[in-house]
């Protein structure tokens, strides 16, 4: 189990909630505090279980609830690197979940004047390294942070349950486990410059349809294809995207809405 | 029988070269004989008598004609002389052979020997030219890799090689270079000591990259004092033993490894205590006594560096089209200051996506606008109300190259990055215009292939392209790329000249949060490594040149290409604090990445 950084201020509590939200696990900001600081940072999960090595998606929301415009680098997407992620099994210390995204943008930070009533929501899947960050079926809290330049400020703590999976799940989950792929599998592959791994997804998807893990897998081949203009598989994969999971259900739909018609 | 005795070390126990010499021959058969006699060799005689008085004792004197050259004695351990005695009994047929005296060379030159009885002057029967050499010079000699001067990126001079392929299906042996060592002069069968050292990592002593400080154990390949082998061969360990030949030479080869910054030397010398003795400080090689080579009895190379090459290709996108949108005019209306708002039907807008751009209305004319909604445009001047109705075009303020007048969204114009955007990864030796060479990593711009250019200068445009997700980025490389032969020894580098990343991080309208000026997909990447752990990279780059030029940023205008050539690389950066120019806060990269691109061994993008 990774203990990459250790947190200063920890409390650990017997009132973990299954994918709720979670108040003061970590310290948050003083409310007396100006500027960045002053700016509420809220993370939310969707109210279920998931199952080990399932990616989870985090609606992390920036807000500037204060009477005046608060400057600050709002740079809410993995691949900015500003978001850092906390992850803390029950009765263990936490840890930060790195690297978020394979996304390597060049970006600047940029602080910009958020004027009163900013809001900006950003929603993504923890889909890296799960098999280190989550590796047993519990109780996790998760706690994001927002950088910007040399402070930051934390959101709640949300706690979900991580669940053995079972059936066609359970098989899904160790062909990933067993493949030694399970780290980055359902993020996708360089099918690029390694053509042959594409098979291994096909095969994949056809071999367990329906699992939460094919899910994100048909999400893949789908954007595979149609950033190739290859319309007819693209709709193909991501029309096998279930409705059960929410972030690949999500961006399956708008990717079918923006496809051209058949 | 003469002997060269060589005092034995841990190298030859003993090594002995014999020479049937006759010193007391009738005097119409004297000879000269000429004998290479290696630097505090040792030589052992006698003289042999034959046919002579028998049952008879005779007294012969050994001199020579150079004391400062040879010493003699009747003990191969010394003390050593200008001249000896040595007594010869024949038997009842008059033959007999002397004690044995002993010939040390005690400087490099040549002296005459003889050995003539007790009441003759020199010269008398044989004479023996002893020649007592040592390594004069060694060199190192390109085998199939040109070796130039190690530059001044990073100190210790020397030289540099490429141990790499020139293309792909170059098969070459690159990793050997030839050790000559030269004696004093062209004596044969001479025994010569090759024993290559891995020298102090000259760089820094930071250990982050040299994890031994001073010390002088830190080549990263293995072993790491190299091999050395014969001229052609492998070689097994760091020392050979050879034998000159009549032009008093000997050759070996030294093999390197392909690890950019490794750096060796290559010591010479005729004897194996003085070999043994050498060790490796700092970048030199000093001899049992703590001096400095070269001595007169041991010589070495220059420092020899290993450099990598990294091969570009560099792909652009072709001319821009369709960075516009239209639709038609629902309504015109007076706006504030002189402004007109103008409502229309078009695609959804992102909220000032045009500001500072054009609206054309047809058969009516153009306007600046100042700003947009998602279904208006505010623009300067007038619009008349008989514009409803009216198609339109708008384009924002996009031009990569300065050439708009009036503006057009580019439309046309070649997608084609500012040299300034590589500027820190040209194939210089000076870190200024070659961010890796600290790294001891040269970028070479020929297409990726070697020999075979791979550059597209008209890959599909695309206005934006979405870094949202890797798929799309990778689909955009994968259009472009040509260069798929990649090797540990062949390196490939990949870049496309882009236009934009997707609406949202293309600078329009310019108070976006965060802005992409390059990007790389799948970029498996750390910010520590070391042996066996650099991670894989990430397989190309995109550079996005509207973007750079709408949100001129001093040091990305520069940074980007060498910043995502370290992502292909497999250094993250892009975090907080410094991480030089991984997270643009200098133009070079912090010790730990130095590290990491010097353990690398795979292609960039590779695993």
């Amino acid at each position: 189990m990774p203990h990459k950084h250790r947190l200063g201020v920890l409390i650990i509590t017997p009132v973990l909630l299954t994918a709720g939200v979670v108040t003061a696990l970590w310290a948050q900001a003083s409310p007396t505090a100006a500027g960045f600081k002053s700016l509420t940072l809220t993370l939310s999960v969707p109210a279920r279980s998931f199952l080990l090595l399932e990616p989870v998606p985090l609606t992390i929301t920036l807000v500037n609830a204060t009477a005046e415009p608060v400057v600050a680098d709002a740079a809410l997407r993995f691949a900015d690197r500003a978001i850092g992620i906390l992850i803390q099994p029950e009765g263990s210390p936490p840890y930060r979940a790195e690297p978020l995204s394979t996304i390597a943008i060049y970006t600047r930070p940029s602080p910009r004047p958020l004027p009163p009533g900013y809001r900006q929501v950003s929603t993504e899947p923890l889909i890296l390294n799960l098999q280190k960050l989550m590796p047993v079926p519990g109780k996790y809290g998760i706690q994001a942070v927002l950088r910007n330049l040399d402070e930051e400020i934390r959101s709640n703590v949300v706690s979900i349950d991580v669940t053995q999976p079972a059936g066609l799940d359970q098989l899904a989950y160790q062909f990933l486990v067993d493949s030694g792929q399970a780290d980055d599998f359902l993020d996708g592959s360089d099918v690029v410059s390694k053509p042959e791994l594409y098979g291994e997804y096909e095969t994949f998807v056809r071999t367990y349809p329906g699992t939460a893990y094919a899910d994100y897998a048909n999400l893949f081949l789908g954007r595979f294809h149609e950033t190739r203009r290859q319309i007819d598989q693209a709709r193909r994969f991501f029309s096998n995207v279930t409705a059960r999971r929410e972030y690949a259900t999500q961006k399956a739909a708008e990717a079918l809405k923006r496809l051209p018609a058949p | 029988m003469r002997r060269f005795l060589d005092a034995s070390t841990a190298w030859c126990a003993c090594t002995c070269t014999a020479l049937m010499i006759l010193l007391h021959a009738p005097e119409a058969s004297a000879q000269v004989i000429n004998f290479g006699l290696p630097l505090d060799g040792i030589a052992g005689d006698n003289v042999h008598v034959f046919n002579d008085t028998p049952n008879a004792t005779f007294t012969y004197v050994i001199t020579h004609s150079d004391p400062a050259i040879l010493g003699v004695s009747l003990s191969s351990s010394g003390p050593w002389t200008e001249t000896v005695n040595v007594t010869v009994t024949t038997d009842a047929a008059g033959n007999g052979v002397s004690t044995t005296w002993f010939t040390l060379g005690e400087a490099v030159g040549t002296a005459q020997q003889h050995a003539c009885r007790v009441g003759v002057t020199p010269p008398c029967g044989n004479q023996v030219n002893f020649t007592v050499v040592t390594v004069d010079e060694v060199t190192l000699i390109s085998v199939n890799r040109p070796l130039d001067s190690n530059p001044a990126v990073n100190p210790g001079g020397g030289l540099r090689m490429f141990p790499d392929r020139d293309h792909p299906n170059d098969t070459a042996n690159s990793v050997r270079v030839r050790v000559r060592a030269r004696l004093t002069a062209a004596v044969a069968n001479i025994t010569v000591y090759f024993r290559s050292f891995d020298v102090d990592d000259p760089s820094t002593n930071d250990t982050a990259v040299d994890p031994d400080g001073a010390g002088v154990l830190d080549n990263r390949g293995t072993p790491r004092n190299g091999l050395i082998g014969p001229v052609g061969g492998s070689g097994s360990s760091a020392t050979i033993v050879l034998n000159s030949d009549a032009n008093g030479i000997a050759e070996a080869d030294l093999q390197v490894s392909r690890f950019a910054g490794d750096n060796y030397r290559v010591a010479t010398a005729v004897r194996a205590a003085v070999i043994s003795g050498i060790n490796a400080a700092g970048t030199e090689l000093r001899d049992g006594a703590g001096t400095p080579l070269p001595t007169v009895r041991a010589k070495s190379t220059p420092m020899l560096t290993v450099w990598r090459r990294v091969h570009i290709e560099r792909d652009s996108m072709g001319p821009v089209s369709g960075n516009a949108t239209g639709g038609q005019i629902v309504s015109a209306s007076p706006g504030a200051a002189g402004q007109s708002v103008v409502l229309v039907l078009a695609g959804a807008l992102t909220v000032n996506q045009y500001e500072n751009g054009i609206l054309d209305i047809s058969g009516i004319g153009a306007f600046p606008i100042v700003q947009n909604s998602v279904t208006t445009f505010t623009v300067q001047g007038s619009v008349p109300s008989s514009a409803a109705g009216m198609l339109f075009s708008a384009v924002d303020d996009d031009d990569f190259d300065g050439n708009d007048n009036p503006k057009n969204g580019d439309a046309g114009d070649d997608v084609v990055a500012p040299a300034a955007v590589y500027s820190k990864m040209q194939p210089s030796d000076l870190v200024t215009e070659n961010a890796f060479a600290r790294a001891y990593i040269k970028p070479v711009w020929d297409g990726g292939g070697g020999t075979t250019s791979h550059d597209n200068g008209d890959v599909g445009f695309v206005v934006n392209v979405d870094t949202t997700a890797n798929e799309p980025i990778e689909a955009q490389i994968g259009a472009g790329r040509g260069s798929t032969s990649e090797l540990d020894d062949f390196w490939v580098g990949y870049f496309q000249d882009s236009y934009q990343p997707e609406v949202g991080r293309d600078a329009d309208p310019n108070v976006e949060i965060r802005v992409g000026y390059g990007v790389s997909p799948r970029c498996t990447c750390a910010d520590i490594g070391g042996s066996g752990s650099v991670p894989r990279g990430s397989i190309g780059s995109l550079t996005f040149v509207e973007v750079l030029r709408d949100r001129f940023d001093p040091l990305a205008s520069v940074d980007t290409a060498a910043h995502e050539l370290g992502h292909q690389f497999g250094l993250m950066g892009d975090g907080a604090g410094n991480q030089g120019i991984m997270n643009g806060q200098s133009f070079e990269f912090i010790p730990a990445h130095i590290n990491m691109l010097r353990w690398r061994v795979k292609s960039p993008g590779e695993q």
